[in-house]
């Protein structure tokens, strides 16, 4: 036999197959149909589909559901045609729209909000703005703001309100307020605070970037004296300056510069936060000056000295 | 003669009347081209593809002129014969990386080709790492051992001594696990072990202890108390207590030769446990639990997987475990239905594993040799 | 003390054995009464003891999943761990599982397959021929998809093939893919890190395959670390058809269902299991200050 050649040094070799084989005949190979082959949704979660003209038993035999005759059942009619006649839009034009101008407000009720202090979800000693709303889920989205909306207050006859479902004084920050839940809050002893909101300022509030309600315009007189108290403590004055160095945060609350947000939030009947800018006798209005102070301006100018001859 | 000058042989001037187009005459012809001629020699190395042309050129083995007026062509280095040097210098380099560095060539030296494989470290192209010999990171230190228990004599032996080790460390009332960090005992201890009994009166493992005497009661103590202290000190000692043992003990003729370190057979010989007591212990506190069946599977080589671990509620549970592991279900209905015992008792079932037929029948009752000697005789079959 | 031991192993075999009922006293009720009868029925048999004594309220108080948790390249067993019942012991639901595994191979799929319309074919809209008078059919330009080299009608185009699927409903399903697995005694957990020593080559993967019979012959496994590491990752790679190896970030619910068994870091497990737990999440949003 002529001398083999050895292609690699034993220890460097494949081991033996022998024992490979032992093995595996010790230990059966256990594999199982596999789940990933057997993975189906339940039958109830599909809808079979429907198959068209294909004989009576299907119930779409026949015209396959479209009906005898026409163009619907051969081909497509444009939406909208009338057959010939003028289209109904050409006739009576386009009706309805959407007012790209609104702001979008989540409304809140009060009987909401007391609900969630009864559950503990909602500190009532701490003020209560946007962010303390949406983090407990009182409100699903804040969409550009939050309107405060007076549902649980109870009214007699003559829609005056005798009750309330507050049980406790709070203190609300909020884009809008309704008369009524202005007057159950405050008739509870709290404070309802209306200021501006953008959707991005929000979205910032969210993240902790931003102060939920301090801004370059807001100041000591903003807020009653109960939503200061329960933020500062004693020190009682919280300037936007102090609240950027202090807490850290990255951007500042915007102020509004629309003349119909300055004038809704001047307005001392909506507890806007800049009712405290309005000198004595004037108006929320930068237009218009109030009916009191016209009246009171026209007075001084008309009064007349007359003199001691003259009756008129 | 070759076919191709048979054509040529055409091309004779009076056979006009065959005619053999150009093309198919220039196909017979014996080609003189020269990369194809060289390519035939090119075992030969005496001289390089330039040179036979130029010898060819000049029609003399000695033409004048430069030996090399051109330099290496590119038709040298697609087919020219390789200097010898050039191949075996990749060659050397592996080699450097892989096996020893010192084959390499040394400078005095003269290189010689190897003509055939003979001596030669390696052949071919080691570029996988399965023709790679592992580096000496890769030993792997188990913790089951390698060759696992498969029979029922020793699996309860191990369980055995796994659960004297338990009971042992709870009357010691020493960390339970500790007893893994001894893979294997020596004989006398193993011996003491064997001997004692561990009774399942109560759950408390510690207390179920039933030693061979008091002696080994001490003995086993001491050594218990040893283990999982700091690993020097404690293989010293476990020494010394040996040594003590012996002269202790002289009538268990310890076979005392150091010289070769041996590989004992498992349980040093021994098949059965002596009692058969621990297979009833009750493995209900999870401490005891896994210091049990972590030694179990240390002793065993077979470990428990976690959907098992939570079934298992006695010593017995876990040797059921592993021989239903070594013996499962057959896969085949078959096979199950040959095993089944009550089948097999019932005088009018057969069970076959294979299909039955007319041929299996006429081989039964002792037809088949009638037939084929029929079918012989009448020279159907051969 | 035995007789507090066995009154410990009692309570213990009665919890471990399903009982609805728990609580000593039913316990020491059941050491006393015959073994096999069931408390309920004791009470009814003694009226005047149902009378005095208050009926205890039955509670679901399951036990958490013990798992072995092992140390990496020598597989010694190193504790128990436990787990809640609704991380590693779920029903197996199929359902779920497909719509998970069908919601992630949607997700996979690159839909980046284009082809040109008859107006991204490059060239002229010239009418070929006359409309009348050739003898030929009528036609347009060159880019018709009913020419060659013109348009295709109806191919496809790049787009988003993926589908949506309700997050408490996948992370269901992780949890119902890990309990399968370790119903079937097919999840290993590592309590360290799966790594190797530094110049191990993979025929040291192979041996520890080999040893604890993770191989092809045993369908596979899968190595599931928390961090990826690109060395140990490319060493296992060499011997692919024994194993797979994956980075918790990279792991589907399909890899967990594919191979023969996973072996996974703890704290990848754990990480995966917290991750996926949101449907288990029951308290109400609170605010925070």
């Amino acid at each position: 036999m002529p001398p083999r050649l050895q292609l690699l040094p034993f220890q460097w070799q494949r081991p033996s197959t022998l024992s490979t084989i032992l093995t595996s005949f010790l230990h059966p190979q256990s594999r199982n149909a596999h789940i990933l082959a057997s993975l189906s949704d339940t039958p109830g979660a599909y809808n079979k589909r429907i198959r068209r003209g294909r004989g009576p038993a299907s119930g779409k035999g026949k015209t396959s559901g479209r009906g005898h005759k026409g163009q619907k059942q051969h081909g497509k009619v444009p939406a909208g045609f009338n057959g010939g006649q003028t289209p109904d839009i050409v006739v009576h034009g386009e009706r309805g729209g959407v007012n790209v101008h609104a702001t979008d407000l989540a409304p809140i009720n009060l009987d909401r909000i007391q609900s969630w202090i009864d559950q503990g979800r909602i500190d009532a000693t701490r003020p209560i703005t946007v962010r303390e709303l949406t983090q407990s889920r009182c409100i699903h989205q804040p969409k550009e703001g939050v309107k405060l909306l007076g549902r649980g207050v109870e009214k007699d006859d003559h829609e005056i309100p005798i009750s309330s479902v507050l049980k406790q004084p709070i203190h609300l920050v909020v884009s809008r307020a309704s008369s009524a839940a202005i007057a159950a809050v405050e008739a509870a002893g709290g404070s309802v605070t209306t200021r501006f909101y953008t959707k991005s300022a929000i979205a910032r509030i969210m993240r902790r970037e931003m102060h939920p309600f301090v801004s370059m315009q807001w100041n000591k007189e903003s807020a009653s004296a109960g939503l200061l108290g329960t933020e500062t403590g004693e020190q009682g004055a919280l300037t936007e300056a102090m609240v950027m160095r202090e807490m850290g945060f990255k951007y500042r609350l915007p102020d509004p510069t629309k003349r119909r947000d300055i004038e809704y939030y001047r307005d001392p009947a909506h507890r806007g936060y800049l009712s405290h800018l309005l000198k004595p006798l004037e108006g929320p209005s930068l237009f218009f000056r109030s009916p009191v102070e016209r009246k009171s301006a026209a007075g001084v100018k008309k009064e007349k000295i007359l003199p001691e001859n003259r009756l008129w | 003669m070759r076919p191709s000058l048979r054509l040529l042989n055409l091309e004779v001037p009076g056979s006009r009347a065959l005619y053999v187009c150009s093309i198919c005459r220039q196909e017979a012809r014996p080609r003189p081209i020269v990369a194809r001629q060289f390519l035939r020699h090119a075992s030969s190395n005496a001289d390089s593809l330039s040179e036979r042309v130029r010898r060819k050129l000049w029609g003399t083995d000695n033409p004048p002129g430069l030996k090399d007026p051109y330099g290496e062509s590119l038709l040298e280095k697609r087919f020219g014969k390789p200097k010898p040097q050039e191949p075996e210098e990749p060659q050397v380099e592996e080699t450097n990386e892989l096996a020893e560095p010192s084959d390499g060539l040394e400078p005095g030296v003269s290189y010689e080709p190897a003509t055939t494989w003979h001596g030669l470290e390696r052949v071919g192209h080691l570029g996988r790492w399965k023709d790679a010999p592992p580096s000496e990171a890769d030993t792997y230190g188990s913790f089951a051992p390698k060759h696992k228990l498969y029979k029922k004599g020793p699996l309860s032996l191990a369980a055995h001594q796994a659960a004297v080790e338990i009971s042992l460390m709870q009357a010691l009332n020493r960390p339970l696990t500790h007893v893994c960090k001894v893979v294997e005992h020596d004989k006398p201890i193993f011996k003491l072990i064997w001997k004692t009994k561990v009774l399942p009166t109560s759950p408390n493992w510690g207390e179920s202890l039933k030693f061979h005497n008091e002696n080994a009661k001490k003995v086993l103590f001491y050594v218990f108390e040893q283990i999982g202290g700091t690993q020097p000190e404690a293989a010293e000692q476990e020494q010394a207590v040996e040594d003590i043992e012996v002269e202790e003990f002289e009538n268990f003729e310890i076979v005392e030769d150091p010289s070769p370190p041996a590989p004992n057979p498992r349980f040093f010989g021994y098949t059965e446990p002596r009692f058969k007591s621990a297979t009833s212990l009750p493995l209900t506190d999870p401490a005891i639990k896994f210091a049990f069946l972590k030694r179990f599977s240390q002793l065993s080589g077979h470990y428990f997987p976690d959907n098992i671990v939570s079934q298992i509620t006695n010593v017995k549970h876990a040797m059921q475990y592993i021989q239903g592991q070594l013996h499962p279900k057959p896969t085949k209905l078959a096979e199950q239905l040959e095993n089944d015992k009550q089948l097999q008792t019932l005088s009018n079932v057969k069970v076959f594993s294979k299909r039955q037929t007319t041929l299996h029948r006429d081989d039964e009752k002792g037809r088949r040799k009638l037939i084929e000697s029929e079918l012989r005789a009448r020279g159907l079959l051969e | 003390m035995p007789g507090s031991d066995a009154f410990r192993a009692l309570k213990w075999l009665s919890r471990s054995s399903g009982g609805l009922l728990s609580g000593a006293e039913t316990t020491t009720q059941r050491c006393l009464a015959k073994p096999l009868s069931r408390s309920m029925a004791t009470e009814a048999q003694s009226p005047i003891d149902n009378l005095t004594r208050e009926v205890p309220k039955p509670v679901w108080n399951p036990e958490p999943v013990k798992a072995t948790t092992y140390s990496f390249p020598s597989m010694e067993p190193l504790r128990f761990v436990e787990y809640p019942r609704n991380h590693l012991l779920m029903p197996l639901r199929k359902d779920i599982l497909h719509r998970a595994v069908v919601y992630e191979g949607d997700m996979t799929r690159q839909g980046t397959a284009s082809t040109k319309w008859r107006d991204d074919v490059h060239g002229s809209g010239r009418k070929l021929y006359a409309q009348k008078g050739t003898g030929r059919a009528r036609v347009g330009d060159k880019k018709s998809p009913i020419r060659r080299g013109g348009g295709v009608a109806f191919g496809p185009h790049p787009r988003d093939f993926s589908t949506g699927l309700p997050q408490k409903i996948y992370d269901q399903a992780w949890r119902i893919a890990l309990s399968y697995r370790y119903k079937r005694g097919q999840l290993i957990i590592v309590d360290n890190e799966i790594t190797l020593p530094e110049d191990a080559t993979p025929h040291l993967i192979t041996e520890i395959f080999k040893a604890n019979r993770w191989g092809r012959p045993f369908g596979r496994s899968t190595l599931i670390t928390d961090q990826p590491n690109e060395s140990l990752f490319e060493t296992v790679r060499q011997v692919g058809e024994h194993a797979k190896i994956l980075d918790r970030r990279d792991v589907d619910v399909k890899d967990l269902l594919e191979t023969g068994r996973l072996i996974i870091e703890k704290q990848a497990l754990d990480r995966i299991l917290s991750q996926h737990s949101k449907d288990l999440k029951n308290k109400p949003a609170k605010a925070l200050y």
